[in-house]
């Protein structure tokens, strides 16, 4: 943490052309994905309100520690100059990254991936340990090194997976399981997942079950999603993407599981040679485990009822039934 | 296979004079020890990572809680109502599916050095019931003989189980760590098991533990030495081959042991708690044991899909039975459906299988 003084830096303000400052130079940048819109239209109509904090670096450089959105939209606006705040440069990295970061924390959440940089360069400066308790609380996250280990990698993903978590595409929970891919199963798995745009359970669904018929067929990633089923599905122009994601989920359903889908079809066909009327409704105990069946009925009136209650009665004496439920 | 020879020990003060501890100590000179007056046991996410190294501290100290127990069994399947006597708990064999691994929040191997409390519990819970019997195992929380070249805890619980008339001990072991059994009067009071599995298992999910030889060579001394046995294929585990694999297994343990002295064989496919998962993922990242079909259990543990299940103890039991058809089988934790679709019968009840295995105790 920064100590009580060392904000008494003896900071100065001063008209800063942006050619003396290394616009390459990302020590302390901590923001991804960001969009300069709607600070250009503020600077545009009000300026800047809070001056960037620069540090004098070599020379007659200065290096960013605040404000790399502000300098960008200025010189987006076509403004080569600003007035800024210079840290001298007897200010330490550590001291310059904890400005930056607290900067931020006071009025903005981070998304995923910044939370990632931010980790990385705070383990420049400080053990896992006081990562782990002192900052991933900051961050949203819970004080816990698996969570110190899974958000650590997220910055180093591909961009096309960084912009598919910001859009919502991929999940905060399924970025962490894909960083710790390899980067060609990783971007294989993460072009299916951006191309499926799947609900956040069904991406874990699709991850889980990618990855283990991988490691149980000692197969690639990417031979298990280049499988002929799942590149005929995904040009299959009859199936809109709903249709093509749930259809690729219940393929490699199957795949991780045969024995138990090939009983559930089992079941499924023998259920539909009995036509059951329609208001019955007869589901096996999950997973065929234990012998609860689950037998629903459907009526209006006393009536109806009374012909339900019959037509079980026929049911309890139909052999296809008797063998559907003994086995 | 390597003895366990920690790296530090920690002794808690109130037990530092217990007979064990001292025997401990000898047994591990040149091992810094340190002693405490009260054990803080390190924070469970701090350990978890360390899981390993933390294995390497060895805490001798008192048991505040209780030693002896009804193993909790399983809600919904038939439970063989044992009991368990906790003297020590963890194991550096660290095999990939060992639940201990979700099961302890302490990493460290410990050693409860205040075995005349144990043996006055003991005497409180068997003599309470003279008349019932009592199967009592060691190899609950820990390997009932991985700790036994330190602190030879079974030249004092074998011979007290001798002397107990209603109560049996049963010693569970992947070990090889027998030279203390050898001469102990024991009045055949003490079956001493071993785990069994396929031999390319051993080898990447058993591999600090003994192979399949020396297991079944140690099983033959103590055949030798009068004790009676138990063999437990559990957990079984599925993957392609296992049949070649495991036949294997069963004709070197009938070709190494006479079927005349083993008193159970159990079998029980590899289930696990959901938590386990994440552990071995972490921990074992090339083990592919949690990969096969596992559909979650009445009981909420993971389990084969029941064709398979069924399919491996119809197998094994086969093989088994054909070295002698009136050995004696049991399922752990299994449905009676699946008693009866694997070994051909079923008991009615918990309290039935108690009775059966009571039974194979005596006779």
């Amino acid at each position: 943490m920064l100590k009580k003084n060392t904000i008494s830096l003896y900071p100065y303000a001063k008209k800063v052309h942006f050619n003396s400052v290394d616009l390459k130079d990302n020590s302390f940048l901590i923001s991804y994905g960001y969009d300069l819109t709607l600070l250009s239209e503020s600077i545009k109509k009000v300026g800047v309100l809070s001056p960037p904090l620069l540090r004098k670096k070599s020379g007659s450089t200065y290096q960013i520690i605040c404000g790399y959105k502000r300098i960008r939209a200025l010189k987006k606006l076509g403004i080569t100059s600003a007035f800024c705040t210079i840290l001298p440069p007897t200010t330490t990295d550590k001291e310059s990254f904890l400005l930056s970061l607290y900067d931020n924390i006071s009025h903005r959440a981070f998304n995923p991936i910044e939370k990632s940089m931010v980790i990385n360069k705070l383990t420049r400066y400080y053990p896992d340990e006081t990562i782990v308790k002192e900052f991933l609380p900051l961050l949203n996250l819970h004080p816990h090194r698996s969570q110190l280990k899974a958000f650590t990698p997220l910055c180093r993903v591909e961009k096309t997976i960084k912009d598919a978590v910001l859009e919502g595409t991929i999940s905060e929970s399924t970025v962490t399981q894909l960083a710790q891919l390899d980067r060609v199963s990783r971007n294989a798995l993460g072009s299916l997942l951006i191309a499926l745009r799947l609900t956040v359970s069904t991406q874990a669904e699709l991850l889980d079950y990618v990855t283990e018929i991988a490691i149980r067929d000692t197969l690639p990633v990417e031979k298990v999603i280049g499988a002929k089923e799942i590149r005929a599905l995904l040009k299959n122009p009859q199936l809109n993407q709903p249709q093509k994601a749930d259809a690729i989920r219940n393929y490699l359903r199957a795949r991780r599981y045969p024995s138990l889908t090939a009983k559930e079809r089992e079941f499924s066909l023998s259920l539909k040679k009995l036509k059951l009327h329609p208001h019955l409704h007869l589901s096996p105990p999950p997973s065929f485990e234990g012998n609860h069946y689950h037998l629903s009925l459907h009526f209006k009136d006393l009536e109806e009822l009374k012909k339900r209650v019959d037509e079980l009665h026929r049911l309890l004496h139909n052999h296809s039934f008797i063998t559907l439920i003994e086995g | 296979m390597e003895r366990y020879r920690p790296r530090r020990i920690l002794v808690e003060k109130a037990v530092r004079n217990s007979p064990l501890t001292r025997t401990v100590l000898q047994r591990l000179p040149g091992i810094p020890v340190e002693y405490l007056k009260k054990i803080t046991l390190p924070p469970s996410e701090h350990a978890s990572p360390n899981w390993l190294d933390s294995q390497q501290t060895l805490l001798v100290c008192s048991n505040k809680g209780r030693f002896f127990e009804r193993c909790p069994g399983t809600k919904n399947y038939l439970c063989c109502h044992y009991h368990i006597l906790n003297f020590a708990t963890n194991c550096h064999l660290n095999c990939t599916y060992c639940i201990l691994q979700a099961y302890l929040n302490n990493p460290f191997t410990v050693i409860y050095a205040n075995t005349e409390e144990m043996f006055k519990e003991l005497d409180g819970a068997l003599n309470h019931s003279p008349t019932k019997l009592y199967r009592v195992g060691t190899g609950e929380y820990t390997d009932s003989l991985i700790l036994d070249h330190l602190t030879s805890f079974t030249q004092l619980v074998v011979p007290y189980f001798a002397r107990k008339g209603s109560a049996y001990l049963e010693l569970k072991t992947k070990t090889d760590i027998i030279a203390n059994l050898e001469g102990l009067e024991h009045r055949g009071k003490t079956i001493v098991s071993w785990s069994l599995n396929a031999e390319p298992l051993i080898t990447t999910e058993e591999k600090n533990a003994c192979s399949l030889d020396e297991r079944l060579k140690a099983a033959s001394y103590c055949e030798k030495w009068g004790y009676k046995l138990g063999f437990h294929f559990d957990p079984l585990i599925y993957y392609p081959g296992w049949k070649g694999d495991y036949q294997k297994v069963v004709e070197k343990l009938f070709h190494t042991i006479d079927p005349k002295s083993v008193s159970w064989i159990s079998l029980g496919c590899f289930r696990f708690i959901p938590q386990l998962k994440a552990l071995i993922k972490q921990r074992y990242p090339g083990s592919k044991i949690l990969y096969q079909e596992f559909i979650r259990g009445l009981d909420g543990k993971m389990r084969y899909f029941k064709p398979i299940r069924i399919e491996m103890y119809t197998t094994m039991a086969a093989w088994i039975r054909s070295y002698d058809p009136k050995i004696f089988m049991y399922l752990c934790m299994e449905s009676s459906e699946v008693w009866k679709k694997s070994l051909g019968c079923a008991p009615h009840s918990s309290q039935e299988l108690q009775g059966w295995l009571d039974h194979q105790c005596v006779i």
